[in-house]
């Protein structure tokens, strides 16, 4: 008998014992409820998909894909949740599983250099390679694809319904597609062949070898520089802060298009020292023209007694990424705030007004601004 | 001070207050450091009784090793020391082990609690087996009785002090810290006065640290740096209705109530939606009614209507007073301010508004959940006109809605759809619920645009209809029909909410649900029959305690004082059936009597319940004598089976204190959490009588009752 009937069991033989009254049906799908619990078996499930990027080992499958760098042993699941042992091989049985399935703007992913005012067909599937305190999916991100109500949605399936949303990209997102790439990748190549865009919304924690394969496919990517501090990595999202650095490189040398968030969360990421020297490091690495977003925290999840980040802050921040080189630095998550716009860095005009997902003018002719000439590095258009 | 052969009374009561204030101390520290729901405070009072009872159960084996003449000294030295270590475990350990700003883990909290709590309640138990040892030198006639009728008076006097008669004239900490010092101080006499002064000397300091510590080291102050660095504490109060602190950061100021964000101020987004989703439905001169949120930027946005005007009822005074220094809202024509419970203020007059938007917390506890319910939404909607519009909020669901999540969706847009002819749900920053019997709008930025009212974020601009309309048809589909409806009497939305919670840590919320059933197995199996009397009744007490604090929180809303009134009469109802047990005939007839009498008081609070819930004062009034009865009840039983033991009273009556309390944890555990808003008060309440005449039964075919006659 499972924990799920034996519980039924003894809540509907005493309560009808004690009041001598049916158990009514709303009261048994309650129960059922409460006592539900997480799959466990081991087999494979709907189109599992055997994973890429593993070495076996004595001890279990090794996964290379990101820097958790799990062994798995048979029946196991990695760190992500959606990878899994199967006598003996590694699958990913997020393929063709996608939890959240949305229409968002680019601006929404954060994307202000990546065909503007654009739509992006945007998807996930359950599992993530970090634990964020913050987490703002932990619903999809923390839980196993088997957790969550999932639509069936091949590769093919994606890039139809994304050509019907008339999306002009598909965004990788929300959860991490670190942990869905097989998925992703064979989706992306389908929309990249159609000429469907492809946008990488990641903590950028993975490992190069995929990452290299990755860029193949993808035209744009927005990264989560969380913070600038091995510990804070540590301590606010279970990972490291090394990988995440060499991700930025990597697509950037590359030609991905790159834009950076960095979440400024009052009490652990809002030293304005750190942020000098995590833009520092992106100058001399020679992301000076990447987009950079300091986006503003609410509360969630785990660190919901923390209030909104003080705007003030933001704008310390904004001014000290400008002071330390960064060309294009933004604002996010304040509606309506000045920051919200493009300045040319060269002539210090506006040459991009924004308005939440709409631009009001656009000052740029053949991707130069208009008032000095200077190229205004983005993909502007298709 | 108690002297000579009547030191254990004076010690017993001390014992009692101490431990009575302790719980409520502790209680707050709860409410403030782990996000105290329902649950939590079940596992709390689990942990507290469990343990205790526990303590007087081993302390049976080694109570005669302690020499008679210094029980009473050990038990006020331990009184002096214990509880405020407790107090500084609830208060440092989550510091330790919770990152800043972060909820505790649920597994921490167990352990932790479990951890913090047991030196002072195993202590606490043992107290009560060492009292009986010294009561029974003492002449007393029924010395187990009258040492837990004692113990009853001084919780009596303690729910008393520190839920109400001092509760504005001291902080409770503070009163705390003061009866541990005089127990210290006590102690310190009496073990100078037979001949141990080195134990008196080593009180002294502790004692001196007890008083003059909270003057020189403030502990709230010290802890919210800790918690939240960098901010600027502008007040910080304790309120009825918890801890209220008020902090600057940056340009924000905020407002945490219990150490949770409640009011920020520069929210533009969240303030935008909270108001424009509900007025662009009816945007013509509006009469709005606003419960709770931040009036200093809920009510510019409502007057940017033209005609409109706006009611911002608060139920907390205490923060009011805070919004009106720290947070001002606008003196407006248009714009009147009320304090009191929105309940009552939703009765008068009727078909007065267009629009009635709730700004409550999440439904995790019942004085939360008490504006979800069914009762309150016919009241809403009694009080809106025949097109007007309820809107309600939720957290958002953000990209996904977990099974958890779409629950508690479902749970109350079907308690709005048994009310409202239509039920539209807008996922943005919160999960907007708009519920009316005229058509409703998902086209939200174009209603802002034809209102031509000026917003910066509720716009074309940010919000995009289409996407909107998606997303909620998406989240609409995905939700149940075939749930139960929230109501006052079955608070379904609370339980699915507290489990939607228990995911965050990823527990189940059959775990705790197990580990009462398991407790129950093992003592029916090992307890004596009369033993199972006890225990049925202990749990049947404590249901009646939680079912009527149940009852008049969900009717009355916040009623810390009421609370404590309550509590003290339930533990006078204890403490005057022990001493009443004490002198009446030693018969099965009594003995049966007390517990029908429990178990009808039981009965009779469900059978109250609908009628207080639509406001009764009848109804009411008929629930004071009925808890008193039904205590009195309990405590009438544990003194007259005490009454039947054997020669070995120490052993018989820490026995029967372990099975009182073990019964009334695993009441407290299953009840308030689980049972109440699973099946509703009249099930629980059929169950729980069934239960203690199922007890009944069973202690009165125990063989000691015809042992007791032919004597």
């Amino acid at each position: 008998m499972k924990k799920r009937e034996f519980l039924q069991l003894c809540a509907c033989g005493a309560m009808g014992a004690l009041t001598h009254k049916p158990v009514p049906a709303g009261l048994r799908a309650e129960l059922n409820a409460l006592a539900s619990s997480h799959p466990v078996d081991d087999e494979l499930w709907k189109w599992s998909k055997e994973a890429l990027f593993v070495e076996q080992t004595p001890d279990g499958v090794h996964c290379l894909k990101c820097p958790n760098s799990c062994t798995i042993p048979a029946g196991g699941t990695g760190l992500c949740r959606n990878r899994v042992n199967v006598r003996g091989k590694l699958y990913s049985i997020a393929y063709g599983n996608p939890c959240a399935v949305h229409v968002d703007p680019i601006e929404k992913k954060p994307l202000f250099h990546f065909l503007p005012s654009t739509r992006a067909f945007s998807i996930a599937a359950a599992g993530c390679n970090l634990s964020c305190l913050n987490c703002q999916n932990w619903q999809i991100s923390q839980v196993s694809p088997k957790e969550t109500d999932n639509e069936d949605l091949m590769p093919r399936a994606v890039v139809d319904a994304a050509r019907r949303s008339a999306s002009a990209s598909i965004a990788y997102t929300y959860s991490e597609p670190t942990t869905f790439y097989e998925y992703a990748y064979d989706t992306a190549e389908i929309a990249r062949r159609e000429g469907i865009r492809n946008v990488w919304k990641s903590n950028g924690y993975i490992e190069e070898a995929p990452l290299r394969k990755l860029c193949r496919v993808i035209d744009a990517a927005n990264i989560d520089l969380k913070s600038f501090d091995e510990g804070i990595y540590g301590r606010l999202n279970a990972g490291s802060l090394a990988p995440v650095l060499r991700t930025l490189r990597i697509f950037h040398d590359m030609g991905v298009w790159l834009e950076i968030t960095n979440l400024v969360i009052p009490g652990w990421t809002d030293d304005l020292a750190m942020i000098g020297k995590m833009c520092a490091w992106l100058c001399s690495n020679g992301l000076d023209t990447a987009p950079l977003h300091f986006s503003r925290f609410v509360p969630l999840y785990k660190l919901n007694q923390l209030p909104p980040t003080p705007v003030k802050k933001l704008e310390e921040a904004h001014a000290v990424a400008l002071k330390e080189g960064m060309k294009y630095v933004y604002i996010g998550n304040v509606p309506g705030h000045s920051a919200e716009h493009t300045y040319c860095h060269h002539c210090k005009k506006l040459i991009v007004e924004r308005r939440g997902y709409a631009i009001l003018q656009n000052r740029m002719k053949k991707s130069c601004c208009e008032f000095c000439g200077e190229p205004i590095p983005g993909r502007w258009q298709m | 001070m108690p002297q000579g052969g009547d030191a254990w009374r004076g010690t017993t009561v001390l014992a009692g207050t101490i431990t009575a204030g302790t719980q409520v101390v502790l209680l707050r520290e709860v409410l403030s450091a782990f996000l105290g729901n329902e649950l939590i405070i079940g596992v709390l009072f689990f942990d507290w009784l469990a343990l205790t009872g526990i303590g007087a159960l081993l302390a049976r084996r080694w109570s005669s090793r302690l020499p008679l003449f210094a029980i009473v000294p050990c038990v006020l030295a331990a009184l002096c020391v214990f509880p405020p270590l407790t107090f500084a475990g609830f208060r440092f350990l989550p510091l330790l082990v919770a990152p800043p700003g972060s909820m505790l883990d649920i597994w921490l909290f167990l352990a932790g609690a479990l951890l913090a709590l047991a030196p002072l309640c195993l202590v606490s138990g043992a107290i009560f087996t060492l009292l009986i040892r010294v009561s029974t030198t003492s002449g007393t006639s029924n010395p187990v009785g009258s040492v837990y009728a004692w113990e009853a008076m001084g919780s009596l006097a303690g729910g008393a002090l520190f839920g109400f008669l001092l509760f504005d004239i001291i902080p409770s900490q503070d009163l705390l810290l003061i009866l541990c010092a005089g127990a210290g101080l006590s102690g310190a006499v009496l073990f100078s006065c037979r001949r141990m002064r080195s134990v008196a000397v080593a009180l002294l300091p502790v004692v001196l640290m007890l008083l003059i510590g909270r003057s020189v080291w403030d502990a709230d102050m010290l802890t919210f740096a800790l918690r939240y660095p960098g901010h600027t504490v502008l007040a910080h109060r304790e309120t009825p209705f918890g801890l209220l602190t008020v902090t600057r950061l940056g340009e924000q100021t905020m407002v945490y109530a219990n150490n949770v964000p409640l009011l920020i101020s520069g929210n533009t987004s969240a303030t935008e939606e909270i108001v424009h989703f509900a007025l662009v439905q009816r945007p013509h001169s509006p009469k709005v009614l606003i419960a709770g949120g931040n009036p200093a930027e809920l009510v510019p946005e409502v007057l940017k209507y033209t005609g409109s005007s706006v009611r911002c009822v608060e139920e907390n005074p205490w923060l009011r007073r805070a919004e009106r220094e720290f947070l001002p809202f606008p003196e407006n024509g248009r714009a009147t301010y009320v304090e009191g419970d929105l309940r009552s203020i939703l009765l008068s007059p009727s078909g007065h508004y267009d629009v009635i938007i709730i700004v409550a917390p999440e439904p995790s506890t019942l004085q939360s959940n008490r504006t979800y319910t069914r009762e309150f939404v016919h009241r809403a909607r009694l009080a809106l006109t025949p097109a007007g519009v309820l809107c309600m909020l939720l957290p958002s669901s953000a990209e996904y809605a977990g099974d958890d999540a779409r629950r508690v969706r479902a749970i109350l847009r079907n308690t709005l759809a048994d009310q409202f002819e239509h039920v539209q749900i807008l996922p943005a920053g919160h999960d907007v619920f708009l519920a009316s019997d005229s058509t409703l709008r998902t086209d939200i930025a174009g209603g802002i645009a034809e209102a031509g009212v000026p917003t910066t974020y509720v716009n074309p601009y940010y919000v995009q209809d289409d996407l909107l309309s998606e997303r909620s048809r998406q989240l609409e589909a995905s939700l149940g029909k075939d749930t139960p409806r929230n109501s006052d009497a079955r608070p379904a939305l609370m339980l699915a909410q507290l489990r939607y919670w228990l995911r965050h840590f990823a527990m189940e919320y059959w775990i705790p649900v197990l580990t009462g059933l398991i407790i129950v197995f093992v003592l029916f199996v090992r307890t004596d029959r009369m033993g199972i009397g006890v225990m049925t009744a202990g749990c049947g007490g404590i249901v009646l305690e939680l079912m009527v604090l149940m009852i008049v929180q969900v009717s009355f809303g916040n009623v810390y004082k009421m609370s404590g009134g309550l509590i003290a009469l339930y533990m006078a109802g204890m403490g005057a059936g022990a001493f009443a047990a004490g002198r009446a005939a030693l018969a099965p007839r009594w003995y049966a009597g007390m517990q029908c009498c429990l178990a009808l008081m039981l009965l009779l609070a469900a059978w109250l319940q609908p009628g207080i819930s639509s406001g009764s004062t009848p109804g009411m009034a008929g629930l004071v004598p009925c808890l008193f009865l039904g205590s009195f009840g309990a405590g009438a039983v544990f003194t007259l089976t005490s009454r039947m033991a054997a020669l070995d009273l120490v052993a018989s009556g820490s026995r029967l204190y372990g099975y009182d309390l073990l019964g009334s944890a695993v009441g407290a555990l299953l009840v308030g959490p689980l049972l109440l808003p699973l099946l509703g008060v009249q099930s629980v309440a059929n169950a729980a009588a069934g239960l203690v005449v199922v007890g009944t039964v069973i202690s009165l075919s125990s063989p000691v009752w015809r042992v007791h006659e032919k004597a």
